[in-house]
């Protein structure tokens, strides 16, 4: 297994409290694979990715569980043993390429330093390197583009170039997070594209998070659904699509608008808010918001259970059997 | 026929930028290059594309809060860039926006009491306590609770900001509300309640709505037309059955195949991908704008400029091959 992530919990102590931005996560990611995370602004899906990398920003802290990535244990590694992994073997790429990219260098400057950082080439070497990766990620005309800056390049192709610093290396792991969210849908698609193709050919694990499940079916192996913090429900993407369990995962489907035969006056919705991770209820944490609720989970966190067939589900009712029933 | 609401005729917004570090070189930049479209009563029109094809300054045209280059905007028989400053002010009520982001649409230093109240005041309408009412009825209509009007934006979800927006954009009575991606900076489970409310009071109070959103599933599910635009042209307008199952422009056609299927059996489909980037509105291509994109391009697109014609029941395209496949 090339990412094991086991029951990572990563909090905030805040004034308000501790956050409990990941609480108990775990899941696994072979090379080759696309783990695709899905959730609403503050379900801890962006923080997982943080963690992973080791880059949870203050006051945030790691304060359980393990992740261990090709053989190393990431949070025993010093500072500078996992700032060697980052960008080498694990890389990330932002949803927001024009805030990840350096203003005051050109695109070459920019990934040629990894090179030269990871891979000791020298600068020319680099720069060579640099043009055969911009060719691979889709960007015409590179000898004339690693002489340019970010401003002058569009968001696509700004996204482009953060993939290419991202695959420099050659990684075994890439966290995507939110990479399409900025771009157009036509630009989206060109992107996804990409990232899929590059899983193949460099043989790469990628987990994909995003709060799209659109993008998800289409891309992902394997998705975790998230909410406030924990893994709600866990399958391959086909059975997650195909028989979601979770009342969370069921309405978030629910919701977007579908054209078959008859138009649907209404989307159907789920009630109430997204809440805030300082005040989650008591039990399970989408108990005020779903409508199979019952007394017990006004009281008890349930657990995520395997259903058989790995399909993972954290829910007190059963709603595989009511189904068949 | 009946009497359209609003008519848009050949209207233009250029801006000029200056290029370089000390000005000089002055270049124009073709956020809307030459639109025409109606609205109905009692109609949702919508504008899609992507960054950059001016439906946003569309909208902010046709509420008047930038000038328009040229053309004209009829809106209830009368050409509101023509009006006077009192004569606008009293169109104005029958105008109204929600914009997208309701983190920054709402002052933050009034409560919700006060941001809903204000229309009414601007416009002289009703007593002190009138209005109270009013705002109550409009809070309990757009689902928020009576103690919301004492309190301050912050204290709410953006869900909750939104219909906060809402509240105020129906005060008034609005017969057009222009709605600027209402829902694209709202979490997925909260942009169906959004999207419930605008149908619900649309069809209770019979407002129209130019409706500006880059999401085709939700554009697809509120509209009664389409206006798909690109580079500042309108390429196919269309009663929303029709362009979905039917598309006729090229670009039309990548644009509804690349929306992700959330049914992992639907990436059999065939996806259209585009080459190449959305161009600057500044430099527009020659002839037909979508031709260095366009996988149907023939030499003939880089030198014709396309004109919307009718394919049938209002259908109209502005490609020259849309015959060889309509």
């Amino acid at each position: 297994m090339l990412l094991t992530v086991d029951r990572l919990k990563t909090y905030f102590h805040t004034s308000e409290g501790i956050i409990r931005a990941v609480d108990d996560v775990s899941f696994k990611i072979e090379r080759g694979r696309i783990l695709g995370i899905v959730g609403e602004s503050g379900c801890g899906k962006s923080m997982t990715a943080m963690s992973i990398m080791r880059l949870v920003p203050s006051p945030g802290k790691i304060v359980g569980g393990n992740i261990n990535f090709d053989g190393h244990d990431l949070l025993k590694l010093s500072n500078e043993e996992i700032r060697r992994l980052r960008g080498d073997r694990m890389a990330m790429i932002f949803q927001d390429p024009m805030t990840s990219l350096n203003p005051v260098f050109t695109i070459g400057e920019q990934i040629a330093e990894i090179l030269r950082t990871h891979r000791g080439l020298k600068k020319s070497a680099a720069l060579e390197r640099t043009e055969s990766l911009l060719q691979n990620v889709g960007i015409p005309d590179p000898a004339r583009r690693i002489r340019e800056y970010p401003h002058q390049m569009s968001g696509g192709m700004r996204q482009r170039v953060m993939i290419a610093m991202a695959i420099s290396c050659e990684p075994s792991l890439i966290i995507a997070d939110e990479p399409t969210t900025a771009l157009d849908v036509t630009i989206q698609a060109q992107i996804l594209r990409l990232l899929k193709g590059l899983t193949d050919s460099l043989n790469t694990a990628l987990i994909l998070i995003s709060h799209d499940l659109g993008i998800i079916a289409e891309t992902a192996d394997e998705v975790g659904v998230m909410y406030a913090g924990k893994v709600v429900e866990y399958a391959t993407t086909k059975e997650l699509f195909a028989n979601p369990l979770h009342p969370y995962t069921i309405g978030l489907l629910e919701s977007i608008p579908r054209f078959g035969e008859v138009k649907e006056d209404r989307l159907r919705t789920i009630k109430g808010v997204v809440p805030k991770l300082s005040e989650l209820p008591e039990g399970c944490k989408f108990n005020p918001r779903c409508k199979y609720v019952i007394e017990k989970c006004n009281n008890a966190e349930p657990e995520l259970i395997d259903t058989g067939v790995g399909h993972l589900v954290r829910c007190w009712v059963d709603l595989n059997k009511s189904k068949s029933k | 026929m009946n009497e359209k609401l609003l008519t848009v005729r050949g209207l233009k917004k250029h801006f000029s930028v200056e290029d370089g570090v000390f000005g000089g070189k002055v270049k124009v930049v073709h956020a809307v290059d030459g639109i025409n479209f109606e609205i109905g009563e009692n109609e949702v029109l919508s504008l899609v594309g992507e960054s950059g094809c001016g439906k946003s300054t569309t909208g902010r045209l046709i509420l008047r809060l930038i000038e328009p280059t040229e053309g004209e905007i009829v809106f209830m028989g009368e050409d509101i860039c023509k009006v006077n400053g009192k004569r606008m002010k009293e169109l104005r009520r029958e105008m109204q926006i929600i914009f997208q982001d309701p983190y920054a649409s709402l002052n933050p230093r009034l409560t919700v009491r006060e941001i809903v109240e204000e229309p009414l005041i601007v416009h002289r309408i009703g007593t002190k306590q009138e209005r109270r009412e009013e705002v109550a009825g409009l809070l309990e209509k757009v689902g928020l609770s009576q103690d919301a009007m004492r309190r301050y934006p912050h204290e709410f979800s953006g869900g909750q900001r939104q219909r906060i927006g809402v509240a105020r954009a129906i005060a008034l009575k609005p017969k057009l509300i222009v709605a600027d991606e209402p829902v694209s900076a709202l979490d997925v489970s909260i942009q169906a309640q959004v999207i419930n409310l605008l149908k619900e009071l649309q069809e209770e109070k019979h407002i129209s709505y130019l409706f500006i959103a880059h999401d085709l599933n939700i554009v697809r599910h509120i509209s009664n037309r389409v206006a798909v635009m690109y580079l500042g042209k309108i390429m196919e307008l269309a009663h929303v059955d029709e362009l979905y199952k039917r598309p006729l422009h090229p670009y039309t056609q990548a644009l509804l195949s690349a929306i992700p299927v959330p049914d992992p059996s639907g990436r059999e489909r065939k996806i259209i991908l585009l080459s190449g980037d959305i161009p600057s509105p500044i430099d527009i291509p020659s002839g037909c704008r979508f031709h260095p994109r366009c996988p149907k391009m023939i030499q003939e697109c880089k030198n014709i400029i396309p004109y919307l014609e009718d394919f049938g029941s209002g259908h109209t395209v502005a490609c020259i091959r849309a015959r060889e496949w309509a």
